[in-house]
């Protein structure tokens, strides 16, 4: 009674819509990231003005609804500034400032665990704090945060399906899709879960071996 | 070479350092002895700035570091630290921690930088050591690395704090004897340190601190055979049986 035979016509479709949520992922991984770093940066600074505000940043981030971020950022954004502003722009622009967020507060952590002594040491030489943050600080802050780090890159790749939502082709609006036309929800659903589930496994297996990598100075 | 002049510094409530006056003259091993929570620590971070004065005049060469429009980097390339707990850069191997600042402060290109770090490394022994990481070494190896790190800054002074009180006891003359070698190279050193018997054999002078006051100096042999002030000698007595 399975039939699988029928969304044969579709799989070039279905590659495509892979493509766009690697795309999503990797995008707001990267993106997410650099904020994360700079917030992270900011909330281990004494500054009076920017911590509050990085921190107001990360609660409001960190306490609200990923898709009503989403939402916001797509249907609000051409009534507040007259810009039409894309579904991939406004997936990736949600995911990123989400990741930031969260990606922050792991790094955060991370910047913390790394021995005060590692700074004396590299200030008592001389190096200038913005070169031995990234030579000696976030190197090890990363080592220290890589399971979170992978953690969150896993996370917005699930997370990713939600722009299907807001009609992006991806790989759950692919599924969709095909369901509608060949009335076949099984199917269609049961292949974008393994999809999803391979690449989440990719993914770990990536972490696993970067984890490594990162391990031989232990 | 340096002058120290009505030197304090306070951490809150606390008055760790009050009106220290001090010189240290080119290529002289000087070293700050004192029971723990003197501030001969402190002091000896005042020297490059990793804390900063609260009162005061630091001067190398005549010139005042705590003026504000001297960039800090540059006095601390030239007092570089060799700490109790050594503080190599994890993530680097043992040859990249000695050549990382010489490299980015110093703008030395690599195969130089590799060189002379090379020349370092051979210094305190540890040449075969130069590819590992430094949670591969023991303490007195990481030590010597640390030791050579500095010096691969070519610093005018060498700042050392308690280098040997995180030892275990059989690494201790290891680290011990490669800074002996350095004080007849005629780097000018600061020593904080509870080794009494190596201060005496070193040390061109003796500084004793107590509760944040420098309270006698003197050359080693006469500091430790004729100590003047009471509390000197009764921190020898302690220290000594």
């Amino acid at each position: 009674m399975l039939n699988f035979s029928v969304l044969e016509p579709y799989m070039p479709l279905l590659v495509s819509a892979v493509w766009i949520t690697l795309k999503f992922t990797f995008l707001s991984t990267f993106l997410g990231f650099l904020g994360g770093f700079v917030l992270a940066l900011i909330s281990i600074s004494k500054n009076k003005v920017l911590v509050p505000l990085a921190k107001f940043y990360i609660s409001v981030f960190r306490g609200t609804p990923l898709l009503v971020q989403l939402m916001l950022i797509y249907f609000a954004t051409p009534q507040l500034t007259g810009y039409t502003i894309s579904a991939l722009e406004a997936g990736v622009l949600s995911f990123s400032l989400n990741s930031a967020a969260y990606i922050s507060e792991a790094l955060r952590g991370g910047f913390l665990s790394v021995d005060k002594g590692q700074w004396e040491a590299a200030l008592s030489l001389g190096v200038p704090k913005h070169r031995f943050i990234l030579d000696v600080i976030l190197p090890q802050a990363i080592k220290n945060t890589l399971p979170a780090l992978i953690n969150e890159s896993i996370a917005l790749l699930k997370d990713s399906s939600l722009v299907s939502v807001i009609g992006v082709a991806d790989t759950l609006r692919w599924a969709d899709l095909i369901q509608a036309k060949t009335f076949r929800a099984f199917e269609a659903f049961i292949v974008a879960a393994a999809v999803y589930y391979v690449l989440v496994m990719i993914l770990t297996a990536i972490g696993s071996y970067c984890e490594k990598k990162v391990r031989v100075s232990d | 070479m340096i002058k120290i002049e009505h030197l304090a510094k306070r951490f809150g409530d606390l008055e760790v350092l009050k009106d220290i006056n001090l010189e240290i003259g080119k290529g002289q091993v000087v070293t700050i002895i004192g029971p723990s929570g003197s501030g001969k620590s402190t002091l000896l971070r005042c020297l490059n700035l990793l804390e900063r004065p609260d009162k005061g005049v630091i001067s190398y060469n005549g010139k005042n570091i705590l003026d504000p429009d001297v960039k800090i980097e540059n006095i601390r390339r030239k007092a570089c630290m060799v700490f109790q707990h050594f503080n190599l850069f994890a993530n680097m191997t043992v040859l990249r921690n000695v050549t990382y600042a010489p490299m980015v402060v110093n703008h030395l290109p690599k195969d130089e930088a590799v060189r002379e770090g090379m020349k370092y490394l051979t210094m305190v022994g540890l040449a075969d050591k130069a590819d590992q990481y430094p949670s591969r070494l023991s303490g007195g190896q990481k030590q010597r690395v640390a030791i050579a790190r500095a010096m691969a800054m070519h610093p005018d002074v060498l700042l050392l704090d308690e280098p040997t009180s995180a030892l275990d006891p059989e690494m201790v003359k290891e680290v011990l004897d490669v800074i002996r070698d350095l004080t007849k190279s005629g780097i000018t050193m600061v020593l904080v340190t509870h080794e009494m018997g190596f201060a005496k054999d070193v040390s061109d002078w003796i500084h004793f601190m107590d509760g944040g006051y420098l309270i006698e100096s003197a050359p080693p042999q006469e500091f430790f055979a004729h100590p003047k002030t009471d509390r000197a000698k009764k921190f020898l007595s302690h220290i000594l049986s």
